[in-house]
């Protein structure tokens, strides 16, 4: 009996030996990198930690910022909701505005049809099929006034999503100037411009593109007129989200963000600028994609080589110079059309990862935006998600909760590593203006798309609905249409051309012209046409004319 | 070589999708004409230049219906209906039969893999063996 008790003791201890051995073998034959390529540790000990070490930590609120910029972090400066929105005309916008403000939205984050993005009036037979679509259709100041019609713009932030410079300089003017024409001061508007040249001549693609340098140019104009005029507004968000969402991964999204805010900072300090005068305000924008610790790292890693860079690099004096601030939206890409309702999930993990990362602001994407923009009922969703973290989970009591965790300790370094030998490749090919003349950023992110892709489509990544877990059948889900606005759009645009001096337009549009011919600083002019009722087209088509064509090199 | 156009319609700025599937398609032997964004009159001219054996349109900004109608159209006036149109982009379903009426030979959206469009390209293989195009 004992014999027997033994012998099947034994055999049970070999099994289970064998066991564990297939499963060694089993786990060493998968790898386990992170999306970056990263490669991850069955578990982290102080060792793994040695580059490690208080003074690279620091506190919440203090030098080298990696625990967050704030020193109780959401106790006292909660992120702001700011859920994006727009769709249709000004007027059915100003309605999805307010009632997100009246579900507890604490920011707006206005999106531009696409029209819009590339500076084409409404009635342009090139626009009309896409009016409406995506964003809101503005081609003058008459549309901003609606738009943003019975908003307290003095006192709540809003996010301007004009993320191509060549349309950013005509609609933040319009946005100026409506604020001029209500009565309300530009030193109490608080928002944010994205304003990326990148976005304009190598993530998104268009008929007729600025030359890079041009765009740069119009987009480092708005940095300085901000600097002067503006003085609570974020003249530039680097859209590392949009970056992230072409492609690329998170070393990436930071290297680049970075190697572009050092073409502006370089750019300012030309102008005669000092650091001081302007990096307080420049901001960035960043993706919360589903790698959850590694996204974590990357908004720390982000902070510190920011830190870095501005103190070191450029001696920058004022806290808020040194530290970056920046808002995250959830990774759109990451979002399948099949089984929609699974986006809920992915959403809410990418938002926790960007609250345990210290996030300024937040926007979650609608479950739906796979297949269009939003329902009312996804926003809502989108909203209360947010809503649930601040309010449920308790995440947001302490700051930087995981600081100290031997793995995202790790992580950071490797991460903060990783990036600024990115920056340098920048660097290396001239910085990141050159880096985009040269077609090296498409290729980054074309490779990066087809890695992504490639590892999608052999199983590799697992897309849960998507590639694996599927259904046979997918049912329909309630679609948002935007409603047809052609025909409000091009009465409106009828009868401002009609009611306006067409003679002092022409004027101011040649004003435009000559800032450019010049190499001053546009925005005075622009400032002067919008007022006097030019249309978004009519000041894009000066820029255009002056240096448009350039073709992506793809 | 088999020649496939590549374009979007209208402004839509996404071109992730267009370029992905343009190196999908070279790393099958075609030879990919990629033009970017184009208006439907644009498109069909583009094809009478080119004469693909395929067309690939990406959308992405939900003006797919309106846009694909007017190139079809155009692409039937000019007598060229026999080349296949295919469809990439975020397509809602609802949409699908709609655009298949018009004459769109394939769909598939985000997360199909592109099986669909292997699937496709496979059928048209077999059809171009019988002389078909």
């Amino acid at each position: 009996m004992s014999e027997n008790h033994l012998f099947s003791s034994s055999s049970l201890c070999l099994l289970q030996m064998q066991q564990e051995a297939l499963l060694k073998r089993k786990a060493k034959d998968r790898s386990f990198t992170s999306k970056s390529g990263i490669e991850i540790q069955p578990c982290y000990t102080p060792d793994d930690c040695k580059a490690f070490n208080h003074s690279q930590l620091g506190s919440p609120g203090s030098p080298p910022y990696t625990r967050g910029i704030y020193p109780l972090m959401y106790r006292t400066q909660p992120w702001t909701f700011r859920q994006l929105a727009g769709y249709g005309s000004a007027v059915d916008t100003n309605e999805r505005y307010r009632f997100l403000i009246a579900n507890g939205a604490t920011g707006i984050n206005g999106v531009f049809d696409y029209p819009t993005l590339r500076g084409y009036d409404s009635d342009n037979p090139v626009a009309e099929a896409d009016l409406g679509q995506g964003g809101v259709a503005i081609d003058s100041i008459e549309d901003m006034h609606l738009l943003f019609k019975d908003i307290p713009i003095n006192e709540v932030s809003v996010s301007l999503v004009v993320c191509n410079p060549v349309m950013a300089v005509p609609v933040f003017a319009m946005y100026l100037a409506m604020a001029e024409e209500r009565g309300i001061p530009w030193d109490c508007l608080g928002g944010t411009n994205q304003n990326d040249f990148l976005m304009e001549t190598a993530i998104t693609t268009a008929p007729d593109i600025l030359q890079p340098h041009f765009s740069f140019k119009l987009s480092t104009d708005i940095v300085e007129f901000c600097a002067g005029n503006v003085p609570r507004w974020h003249p530039i968000s680097y859209t590392g989200y949009n970056y992230r969402e072409s492609g690329v991964n998170a070393i990436q999204e930071v290297g680049m963000v970075i190697a572009n805010a050092i073409a502006t900072i370089e750019e300012m300090l030309r102008r005669g600028y000092s650091i001081d005068d302007f990096a307080p305000r420049l901001s960035v924008f960043f993706s919360a994609d589903s790698d959850f610790f590694e996204e974590v790292a990357k908004y720390r890693a982000a902070r510190r080589i920011w830190f870095k860079l501005l103190t070191e690099r450029y001696g920058a004096i004022k806290k808020n110079s040194q530290t970056l601030r920046f808002h995250v939206q959830t990774s759109g890409a990451s979002l399948t059309p099949q089984q929609p309702l699974n986006n809920i999930t992915r959403s809410a993990y990418q938002a926790l990862a960007a609250v345990l990362g210290g996030a300024q602001s937040i926007h979650v994407n609608g479950y739906d935006e796979a297949l269009a923009i939003p329902t009312e009922e996804a926003a809502i969703v989108a909203l209360r998600t947010q809503q649930i973290i601040l309010h449920e989970t308790n995440a947001a009591y302490t700051a930087d909760p995981l600081g100290g965790s031997y793995f995202v300790e790790t992580l950071t370094c490797e991460l903060e590593k990783k990036i600024e030998e990115f920056v340098s490749e920048i660097t290396a090919v001239g910085g990141m203006v050159a880096a985009v003349e040269t077609g090296m950023i498409h290729d980054v992110i074309t490779k990066a798309a087809n890695e992504h892709f490639k590892r999608v489509r052999s199983g590799e990544q697992k897309v849960v609905g998507s590639n694996c877990f599927k259904h046979d059948d997918e049912p329909e889900i309630e679609i948002f249409r935007a409603p047809d606005i052609l025909q409000k759009q091009k009465q409106k645009l009828s009868a401002l051309r009609q009611s306006r001096d067409a003679r002092v337009v022409d004027i101011c549009l040649e004003k435009i012209r000559n800032a450019c011919l010049e190499e001053r600083n546009v925005m005075p002019a622009v400032l002067e046409a919008v007022k006097n009722r030019a249309t978004l087209e009519e000041v894009c088509n000066v820029f255009r004319r002056y240096k448009g064509g350039w073709k992506l090199p793809l | 070589m088999r020649k496939v156009l590549l374009g979007k319609l209208g402004l839509d700025a996404h071109w992730r999708g267009a370029a992905v599937v343009a190196k999908y398609l070279m790393e099958k032997g075609f030879e990919v004409v990629y033009v970017g964004n184009q208006t439907p009159e644009q498109l069909v001219e583009a094809a009478v230049q080119e004469d693909p054996c395929m067309i690939g349109v990406s959308m992405l900004s939900g003006s797919h219906i309106v846009l694909m109608s007017k190139f079809m159209q155009l692409l039937q006036d000019m007598e060229m209906k026999d080349i296949p149109v295919v469809l990439g982009g975020t397509i809602p379903k609802q949409d699908k039969v709609k655009l298949h009426e018009l004459g769109v030979a394939c769909i598939y959206t985000p997360g199909e893999s592109l099986d669909t469009l292997e699937d496709f390209i496979g059928d048209m293989f077999r059809l171009s063996a019988k002389g078909k195009r």
